[in-house]
């Protein structure tokens, strides 16, 4: 995960109980202006088949009422 | 030396699934002229993703068929060939995944009417397609804000 291009946090993602799907939380850092972005980068691989892949997602951020103020 | 008509099937898959079909935007796949470069044929590979008993669950056999099975994807032309050319083919695919793109290639010779059909020439992509489903682009999500993430992975 990175905010404004710097990475805060790295979690693995568990089995969803869906097929294919994994999921996981985390939470976000201090939003100081609007437009500030989030970028998602998650990787999957499977070594034994030589597969690897990666998804992106970029979100936009606004601050809080009382930290945009 | 008199062209002859020569047909070229080719087949791009995923390493460890099925065919790379419709579903996932299909491959563009390219026959060139290894030497000059010339483009001799070029299209899109679309249609089903195989039979998923023979590509998945039958071991494997010499000489058995795995992937040209009814209404299979696979890209196929015909070309008039005057002599033994040798030739490059790339798959690149799945078309409709950006992020997953992937690209194989072989080098074969093609001989003037025989037929390089059936199976076809096959090429294998390696890789995922790594969906994330939430958040989703159009979300706008607040300071310090407990986020759930999740993302779908499958095969090509």
């Amino acid at each position: 995960m990175f905010h404004n291009g710097e990475q805060f946090e790295e979690l693995e993602l568990a089995y969803a109980g869906r097929t294919s799907v994994f999921s996981g939380r985390f939470t976000l850092p201090l939003v100081q202006v609007d437009y500030e972005v989030l970028d998602i980068r998650i990787t999957a691989s499977q070594a034994e088949t030589r597969n690897f892949g990666v998804g992106r997602q970029s979100v936009k951020l606004v601050p809080s009422a009382e930290e945009g103020a | 030396m008199r062209a002859q008509s020569t047909r070229v099937v080719v087949r791009a898959v995923s390493c460890d699934a099925k065919i790379i079909g419709s579903l996932v935007g299909g491959c563009r796949i390219s026959v060139r002229e290894r030497d000059s470069g010339e483009v001799l044929a070029e299209g899109l590979q679309l249609g089903g993703s195989g039979d998923t008993e023979s590509i998945m669950k039958t071991p494997r056999t010499r000489g058995a068929t795995v992937f040209d099975t009814p209404g299979a994807a696979c890209f196929e032309a015909t070309l008039d060939l005057a002599e033994p050319t040798p030739v490059e083919i790339v798959a690149e695919g799945p078309l409709a995944y950006p992020d997953a793109l992937q690209l194989a290639g072989k080098s074969t010779w093609l001989l003037p009417g025989r037929h390089l059909d059936g199976e076809g020439l096959v090429l294998t992509l390696h890789g995922f397609i790594v969906d994330v489903i939430i958040p989703a682009s159009v979300d706008v999500l607040g300071s310090r804000q407990a986020v759930e993430i999740e993302a779908g992975v499958r095969l090509l």
